[in-house]
């Protein structure tokens, strides 16, 4: 008999997604829905486009469900880095999801979602340069520093995820580190180092 | 708390609702969204595996065509041709009748390997020459006595004419060309 126990692990709740069981899905969606929209809207530029990539994101899950990998029992590592392929590669994804999507109605036009950051750090100009460095970095660089630094995951997961081994991902987060330091011209020993250092 | 947690994260909630309902359809086993998906899916990798078996069947069909000029024949030198569709050889022009009765109009050039054999062992080609064809005036050897290389293949040049070419039956698809039907 299957349960829906809010408090199962990403594991079980996994075995059950593949078993056909979509209420897990749904639980597995309240659980992580708020963590990969976060993250997603630092990739892209709106609030609806986060929205359609977190969508996109856990229908991709379901797709791929024999390639979704677990890391230490939890499925959020594997939903942020297709959510950064998501971002970077949304014309494929929506070609391929976008009927599915288009079944959820976009809400009437609201101000962008950078206006409401934008507005909420006029005070603090410096969190503006920052944001704006980060979005200058490259592709691999805001995925190293988005896993490591903003979502505190550790180098060992973080080297699971991304098939590396955890000496490389701190090299690549130093590196990074130091591009974003040099764009914002300050120490990079300075910026925040996440839970792994 | 890292700065970006300042970021408002309001994931509209009647969108959240109903991706959320989409999703559970989506992964709930016989509910129509899921066997609408797997069939989307399927056809993802069916529709490429289709592409491919038409493009392949496309090419066999224009792999093989019809001599439709017969009054003119590419004899090959050597089993070369550039972009241009330049060969090392000559190319001989069909022959004016000249038998009673003729009109002195084109005779079709039924047998193209035949014609091409004469021209080899005239010496009207030379494999080992650049342009294919021996310095000097050609058809300079009545006694048919040079070597004709075996085998001579035809294959069929993008205008409709026939070209035989030194090689087996592979050297039409080593140049690009057809192969001639029959």
């Amino acid at each position: 008999m299957i349960t829906f126990d809010a408090g199962a692990s990403d594991a079980h709740l996994w075995s059950q997604v593949r078993a056909g069981n979509g209420q897990s899905f749904g639980l597995l969606f309240d659980r992580h829905r708020d963590r990969v929209f976060r993250y997603s809207l630092r990739l892209v530029r709106s609030h609806v486009e986060a929205e359609d990539v977190t969508a996109m994101v856990f229908l991709e899950a379901w797709r791929r469900q024999t390639r979704v990998r677990l890391v230490n029992d939890s499925v959020i590592p594997w939903l942020l880095v297709t959510a950064q392929n998501m971002a970077r590669n949304r014309l494929r994804a929506a070609l391929r999801y976008q009927r599915l999507i288009n079944k959820v109605p976009r809400p009437e036009p609201t101000p962008d979602h950078s206006d409401v950051v934008l507005e909420r750090l006029a005070a603090a100009s410096s969190h503006r340069t920052v944001t704006d460095a980060f979005r200058g970095l490259n592709s691999r660089d805001q995925e190293i520093l988005s896993l490591c630094v903003l979502e505190e995951l550790s180098a060992p997961v973080v080297g699971e995820l991304l098939g590396i081994a955890p000496g490389a991902v701190r090299v690549r987060l130093m590196r990074a580190k130091r591009r974003l330091g040099e764009t914002l011209d300050v120490d990079s020993s300075k910026l925040p180092s996440g839970e792994m250092l | 708390m890292s700065e970006y947690d300042e970021i408002p994260s309001v994931f509209t909630e009647s969108r959240s609702a109903s991706f959320r309902a989409l999703l559970v359809d989506v992964a709930e086993s016989g509910s129509p969204q899921n066997r609408r998906f797997r069939l989307v899916q399927r056809a993802w990798t069916v529709v490429p595996a289709a592409i491919v078996v038409v493009g392949l069947s496309a090419g066999a069909f224009f792999a093989t065509q019809d001599v439709t000029d017969q009054n003119s024949v590419a004899c090959f030198a050597r089993a070369e041709m550039d972009w241009r569709g330049v060969f090392p050889g000559t190319i001989a022009t069909s022959l004016k009748g000249t038998t009673d009765g003729s009109d002195g109009g084109t005779v079709p050039i039924a047998d193209a390997v035949a014609l091409c054999s004469d021209l080899w062992a005239q010496h009207a080609l030379d494999a080992s020459s650049p342009n294919g064809t021996p310095p000097g005036p050609g058809y300079n050897d009545r006694t048919f006595s040079h070597a004709v290389p075996s085998p001579l293949t035809v294959c069929v040049m993008k205008n409709g004419t026939a070209a035989v070419i030194p090689g087996g039956s592979d050297v039409c698809g080593q140049l690009g060309l057809a192969s001639r039907i029959g």
